[in-house]
């Protein structure tokens, strides 16, 4: 087995599910200072949470669907990893795949699929109820996002990751495309439904998609959300941030670096805003947001057409 | 070396506490959420979540008897505890570890239930001649237990009844199902007991239900309820930072924190709530809330908390209980009936926050006019 | 030798998937199983090197299955969609198109002389087919697709602009018992319109 296929089954999943534990913690430490808990508490616990639910029965309900439901828990994690095997490192991509930001795309839709079922298969009003919001929420972010995404790829004139990444060696997109790295950034915060995009898992549905959740299953779930977050953060790197470019330090690192920069910019964010209801998030995206990132995809579409090519 | 073991220590490090509030027993459960944050614990949101339930407060039979199925749906390792007035709190949060990390015990227990109900999609109806035995059993929470006076088909699998139909507020053929919220769910008054007919998450009708409080218990000071009230409609709202924030400052009034340490972080998060734009535009759009805005509720209700700490606008002399209740309290639907038709057309988050913005005053002044 | 047994896993599910759209009683995974089918298919136009075409197909396809199912459980009325339910209807009809379907195109794929291969492959695939099949008609294409969006947006909004058509026809004026002029939306938007 060649080299760069064993790193991708080996390390991928390793560094996803490390940083996403990382994630977790800060965000944990956080939320254990505003609340008065001992800090320690916060930091451990992913760790306490993991050992916890290992430890836990797992639950299912009469009439549940177990099959879709126990498919959609374990896929948000592989979702993360599927996303984060296209994100190049330098020069090293564990799949180079000529279209990598549709691919990136296509993985992000496959959420809405899991977290529906993840909603469906309980047999739950509350979970149902929480898989519906994520759809409904989904019709709001994905139309942005997918322009969002498109504008790098004008900007590149092209769609592989490495291409991108190489167009931004003069100046990074996120300097030219503002409006674009910023709907992209909410945009990843919606489909980990985790912050203000957290309806499907809304405290006023007792917990919507986790809702009957318990043991490994939970874990999966909960942990792959973080997952979800990370490969998103990770993704912004080449995609508006310039990649692997960076002094002194290798590429690779510089990539983990920015990545943790983008978790540490959106564990802040979180903290300023309540839960967006889907209901009214729905107008401001169609309404306001879309013709906005338009105008962002005609000012890079002038851009590169005046200028033939990148900035 | 011992793995298991070194799994359960650390397992049990982080219990979630499903707490159980028996109406009129705020005080002791607003303690044991202190004593949880404290030990760098987590409240559950439902059974499936939870390590232990703590039922604060003696309930009544009919209570108990929900309380028991909430309990069925505990996965193990689980524990359950009754908190009394009077009752030693961090004793009885101590024993859960132990009790947790209890192999044989856990295994035992785990053994002699079921759990994991048959997967086998949809047995005969005649094999549950009544949807009650699903209802209530492991299969839904108690807190949402089908109404089994509604008419209803039961043929639908694992015997949960089927929905019926019924023309929606566009107009349209709408599944209509039956959910009753509380009395056993997180962040939701401990004496209102919702029956709902909902069209997907719409509520098309409702019955709510007030629960009875026992007399002469003590209650918690007015400024640790109104901020309890707080934090819990901005839980709901989704506003995990600013709902500890303020349940923090309701633990320290609690604990007696003195009036220098409380006031500037009082005054800290009051602003925080009044600038919050993105807050504003959340609670808004709500327009068949009676009485105040849900925003103008919540500032209300820390801004005479801020009154009832400052020092400077204490004034002993003129204890009048009226003053301290906010203007928008007493405009309030205090009634059964005002919040059947406060939530009527209603969403399923709209309702939540509706009746988060009640607050937990309409007891106390429904039982004073009663008086 | 990778290449082939890909092919045939995607073959494979592709196949099993249709199958078991027929086959499993539950509206929730006949609406999954055939995802998983365009998935596989997907993964194979990958594999005949048209990136594009086929993780766009993916893409497309499961977001599409997402928002059937919601719409098969919405329209099933009287919910029976949790009711385990027979998938497929009109049968021995079915069956016989089916096999008519597969036989036609079994033989010609055995009876057409299908040329060779001339010359050597594009460098974009993706591109070259778009100009093997479109060719001249690219110009009358870009401009019949905004024309074709606008058409569904416009039909959309004339349709079901929160549902006042659909509920009061084409009498929009009418006024409510308290005198408002139009029918009222319960739920507001999120720009306080």
């Amino acid at each position: 087995m060649s080299d760069p296929v064993l790193a991708a089954v080996l390390l991928v999943p390793i560094a996803v599910v490390t940083l996403a534990g990382v994630t977790a913690s800060a965000n944990g430490a956080l939320d254990a200072r505003t609340r008065g808990a001992p800090l320690r508490s916060g930091f451990t616990a992913p760790l306490h949470e993991a050992a916890r639910l290992l430890r836990q029965q797992r639950r299912t309900l009469p009439g549940a669907d177990s099959l879709l439901w126990r498919i959609a828990g374990a896929g948000i994690g592989m979702v993360a990893v599927l996303k984060v095997v296209v994100i190049p490192f330098g020069d090293t991509v564990f799949a180079d795949l000529p279209v990598g930001l549709v691919w990136f795309n296509a993985m992000d839709v496959l959420l809405w699929a899991l977290w529906w079922l993840l909603g469906w298969g309980a047999n739950s009003g509350w979970s149902l109820v929480g898989g519906y919001r994520f759809l409904a929420q989904a019709l709001s972010y994905e139309i942005p996002l997918m322009f969002a995404l498109t504008a790098p790829a004008i900007g590149a004139g092209s769609l592989r990751m490495l291409d991108i990444q190489a167009a931004q060696v003069d100046l990074w997109f996120v300097v030219w495309m503002p409006l674009a790295a910023l709907v992209f950034a909410v945009s990843v915060v919606a489909f980990s439904s985790w912050g203000p995009f957290q309806t499907a898992l809304g405290t006023d549905v007792g917990g919507g998609v986790v809702a009957e959740l318990s043991g490994i299953d939970r874990l999966l779930v909960l942990g792959g959300r973080y997952a979800v977050l990370v490969a998103g953060a990770a993704f912004s790197v080449p995609l508006f941030l310039g990649g692997g470019a960076g002094p002194v330090l290798p590429a690779g690192v510089w990539v983990v670096l920015k990545t943790c920069a983008v978790l540490a910019g959106l564990i802040t964010l979180r903290r300023l805003f309540p839960t967006l209801r889907p209901e009214r998030v729905a107008e401001i995206a169609w309404v306001v947001v879309v013709p906005l990132v338009l105008v962002q995809l005609a000012v890079v579409a002038v851009i590169v057409g005046m200028h033939g090519g990148a900035l | 070396m011992d793995v298991t073991g070194l799994v359960a220590r650390t397992a049990t490090r982080r219990v979630h506490v499903f707490l159980v509030e028996t109406p009129g027993f705020g005080l002791l459960r607003m303690l044991a959420q202190a004593a949880i944050a404290e030990r760098g614990w987590v409240e559950a949101l439902g059974p499936a979540d939870a390590d232990a339930l703590v039922v604060c407060g003696t309930p009544s039979s009919q209570l108990d008897r929900l309380i028991d199925a909430v309990w069925q749906q505990i996965p193990s390792p689980r524990h359950r505890v009754l908190l009394e007035p009077g009752g030693s709190l961090n004793d009885l949060l101590n024993s859960i570890p132990a009790v947790l990390r209890d192999d044989p015990r856990q295994r035992t227990d785990a053994r002699t239930r079921r759990l994991v109900l048959d997967d086998d999609r949809g047995p005969a109806p005649a094999v549950t001649p009544h949807g009650d035995d699903a209802g209530s059993g492991a299969g839904m929470d108690p807190g949402m237990e089908m109404d089994m006076d509604m008419d209803m088909d039961m043929s639908g699998p694992a015997g949960i009844p089927l929905a019926g139909g019924d023309n929606d507020r566009d107009g349209l053929e709408m599944d209509v199902t039956h959910l009753t919220m509380g009395p056993l769910l997180a962040e939701w008054p401990a004496d209102l007991v919702l029956h709902c007919s909902l069209h997907g998450d719409v509520v098309v009708d409702a019955r709510a239900e007030l629960l009875p409080w026992p007399d002469n218990i003590e209650q918690p000071p007015e400024a640790a309820r109104l901020l309890d009230d707080a934090a819990r409609l901005l839980s709901v709202a989704g506003w995990e930072p600013a709902a500890q924030q303020l349940a923090r400052l309701r633990d320290d009034v609690l604990a007696g924190g003195t009036v220098d340490r409380l006031l500037p972080r009082l005054r800290r998060v009051a602003s925080r709530l009044r600038r919050s734009r993105s807050l504003r535009w959340s609670l808004s759009g709500l327009p068949q809330t009676p009485g105040t805005p849900l925003r103008a509720r919540l500032l209300d209700w820390v801004q005479t908390v801020l009154d009832l700490v400052d020092p400077a606008l204490v004034d002993p002399d003129a204890v009048d209980p009226a003053q301290q209740i906010p203007a928008a309290d007493l405009r309030r639907p205090t009634s059964p009936d005002d919040i059947r038709l406060a939530v009527i057309g209603q969403e399923l988050a709209a309702t939540r926050l509706i009746i988060a913005g009640l607050g937990s005053r309409s007891r106390v002044s429904g039982s004073v006019s009663h008086e | 030798m990778i290449e082939s047994i890909l092919f045939w896993i995607f073959a494979v599910l592709a196949v099993a998937g249709g199958i078991a759209v027929f086959v499993v009683d539950s509206m929730a995974r006949a609406t999954y199983a055939l995802a998983v089918s365009f998935v596989a298919v997907g993964g194979i136009i990958v594999m005949l090197h048209l990136d594009y075409i086929g993780v766009i197909t993916i893409l497309m396809m499961i977001m599409e299955m997402a928002i059937m199912a919601v719409f098969m459980v919405m329209f099933m009325g009287m919910n029976p969609a949790l009711m385990p339910m027979d998938m497929t209807h009109s049968t021995r009809r079915s069956a016989v198109l089916a096999t008519l379907t597969f036989l036609v195109l079994a033989v010609a794929i055995i009876v057409i002389p299908w040329p060779d291969r001339t010359g050597s492959a594009a460098a974009d695939l993706t591109r070259s087919l778009g100009e093997a099949i479109m060719g001249s008609k690219m110009l009358v294409m870009l401009t019949i697709s905004p024309v074709l969006f606008a058409t569904i947006v416009a039909s959309l909004v004339l349709a079901n602009p929160r549902g006042r058509y659909d509920r009061y026809g084409a009498d929009l004026d009418r006024r409510d018992p308290d005198g408002r002029a139009h029918p009222e939306d319960p739920i507001g938007g999120g720009i306080g319109r």
